[in-house]
């Protein structure tokens, strides 16, 4: 019982933490997010809070029906996966299909009809795994069935979000909210399975393997929703080492571009860096990565206009004020037309975290090319390197 | 005494408070130590060129041509490194009003007009080198002081879910 409280209480505090963000919102009222978010907050820490025995129990005394804390406790769960699965259209800003709010509205039908017909009549039961009529496995079924299918959506919209997102700390609270849903569907599709099997077979071995199965699913479930719903700052530090390790790569990575495209066309100012200053600065470094790529992918685009796209040798070197380009070989200019081909590729329109990854896969890109194209009896022959 | 360390002397010079940097305020802050305006005008420039500056021989102007066919965090770079030579008062070619604005006319119909006299705007290595290292100790103190927004990035690869995170009190 005490693992049923400590997660309710967790339901509890996210619900009234929340409670005045959501109150912030202007637009709560027609349905904003927070709304949404907070709904589903409310409507698990219901659920939850009547899964505790002795509250089950005092509330169906309290309105003298037998087990409608049961119906009460699956229609809060069928409400908080129909909210947050609302909000997780407004995220994608697609429009809600209809068949969301029908399915809800025949799931709480469904569940009422078979409440009043075979559930009521039942002695107050505290363990809702095993079916012991059909009505239960009708009523746990009907539940099990319209959640798992309503988790996909969540899975799909964090799953979709951590794809897209460039952000480390972002990512994290959006693969945070994705194992918090997969881990829902699995336990609701081992609920699925096991509410069969123990109707057929109450004695069944394959109880002692499912059950425990489940109990772990609900304590990752609790845990991922809760960490879900923490402030960005916490997740920042949690993503501080792996954004490091992430941009130190980047700069690797960019840093070898840049090299490939100095020969061609050299920067303004020259010098190396030094390992310590490098990674205390990652961020200056790599803006400064990019925006020597973009010098040199201007001047690659000046070349391209006056030699039919690189297909022909540069008569003269064009001029930029501070740089001494270079006059280039049949090598040299097989070089930058691969070059200028894959700095192409970018929408340099992006963000700035989007656009240094788009530069490490030119990077990566171009290295592989070059291997390939400037090989020679096994050896690679780098323009970049022969100055 | 290295370049560097010359630039940062010009840099700390101007005394300017860079945790409040915005590429207004900057802009602001010269023209007021200078005593000259700056005006910035975006312009299709030759291969090979990025940005050109000019001074008004009649008015305190500074006229600063921006290559406006790159990225826009490219312009702004551009912007800090023509700013960097008004910090470093580098020498630059002088237009009168009258010139400028024949040049400007005549350009609107063949850009290729106006190349030709950035073209000849004075253009030594080293003057260069000193407005780079300029631009890059600026950004160098724009990004110490966690504002790489105001050099034209964005915060976020989605600002739309930052919108709904910062409603739900998450951000």
């Amino acid at each position: 019982m005490w693992d049923k409280v400590v997660i309710a209480t967790l339901a509890w505090f996210v619900t009234i933490y929340k409670f005045d963000a959501m109150r912030r919102d202007g637009q709560w009222r027609t349905g904003s997010v927070t709304f949404y978010f907070w709904a589903f907050s409310l409507f698990t820490s219901i659920g939850l809070t009547l899964m505790i025995w002795p509250v089950y129990l005092a509330f169906d005394r309290l309105v003298g029906l037998a087990n409608l804390g049961w119906l009460v406790i699956y229609v809060s769960f069928a409400l908080a996966i129909y909210f947050i699965s609302a909000g997780c259209y407004i995220v994608l800003e697609q429009p809600k299909p209809r068949l969301m709010s029908w399915s809800l509205l025949l799931t709480v039908v469904v569940l009422t009809v078979v409440y009043a017909v075979g559930i009521v009549t039942l002695p107050e039961k505290a363990d809702h795994t095993v079916p012991e009529v059909l009505a239960e496995v009708i009523f746990m079924e009907t539940i099990y069935i319209y959640i798992a299918v309503l988790c996909a959506i969540p899975m799909f919209t964090f799953i979709r979000l951590a794809r897209h997102e460039q952000i480390v700390s972002a990512r994290l609270r959006w693969l945070v909210g994705f194992f918090a849903s997969f881990f829902s569907f699995i336990v609701l599709l081992i609920k699925i399975v096991l509410t069969v099997l123990a109707f057929e077979d109450p004695a069944t071995p394959a109880l002692t393997v499912l059950y425990p199965l489940i109990a772990v699913g609900i304590v990752a479930v609790s845990i991922f929703i809760t960490l879900a719903f923490l402030p960005n700052k916490l997740y920042q530090a949690a993503a501080r080492p792996f954004e490091f390790l992430d941009k130190l790569l980047a700069l690797y990575e960019l840093k070898s571009l840049q090299k490939r495209l100095d020969p061609l066309c050299p920067p303004v100012v020259t010098g190396r860096l030094r390992l310590k200053d490098v990674l205390g600065d990652l961020d200056y470094h790599l803006y400064r990565a990019l925006i020597a790529i973009w010098d040199a992918k201007k001047t690659l685009s000046g070349y391209a206009g006056l030699t039919h796209d690189l297909t022909l040798l540069p008569v003269t070197a064009i001029h930029s004020p501070g740089r001494n380009l270079p006059e280039w070989d049949a090598r040299k200019l097989q070089q930058a037309r691969l070059l200028h081909d894959a700095l192409q590729t970018v929408d340099d329109e992006q963000p700035f975290t989007a656009l240094v990854k788009s530069y490490q896969r030119v990077s990566r890109t171009v290295r592989r090319q070059m291997g390939v194209n400037f090989s020679l009896g096994g050896t690679a022959l780098d323009v970049a390197y022969q100055n | 005494m290295t370049v560097e360390a010359k630039m940062k002397a010009v840099l700390d010079e101007l005394d300017f408070d860079f945790s409040q940097f915005t590429m207004d305020s900057f802009v602001d802050w010269i023209e007021r130590s200078r005593g000259r305006k700056i005006r910035f005008i975006h312009w299709e420039m030759p291969p090979g060129m990025f940005g050109v500056w000019m001074s008004d021989a009649d008015e305190p102007i500074e006229h600063v041509f921006i290559d406006n066919s790159v990225p826009p965090m490219h312009q702004v770079h551009i912007q800090l490194h023509e700013l960097s030579h008004i910090l470093c008062a580098h020498p630059t070619a002088r237009l009168s009003r009258h010139e400028m604005g024949a040049l400007l006319l005549k350009a609107a119909e063949d850009p290729g007009v106006l190349n030709e006299v950035l073209l000849r705007a004075p253009a030594k290595k080293d003057l260069e080198e000193e407005a780079e290292i300029m631009a890059a100790l600026i950004q160098h103190q724009v990004i110490r002081h966690e504002r790489l927004q105001q050099l034209g990035v964005a915060a976020s690869s989605n600002e739309g879910v930052i919108d709904h995170l910062q409603s739900l009190g998450l951000v």
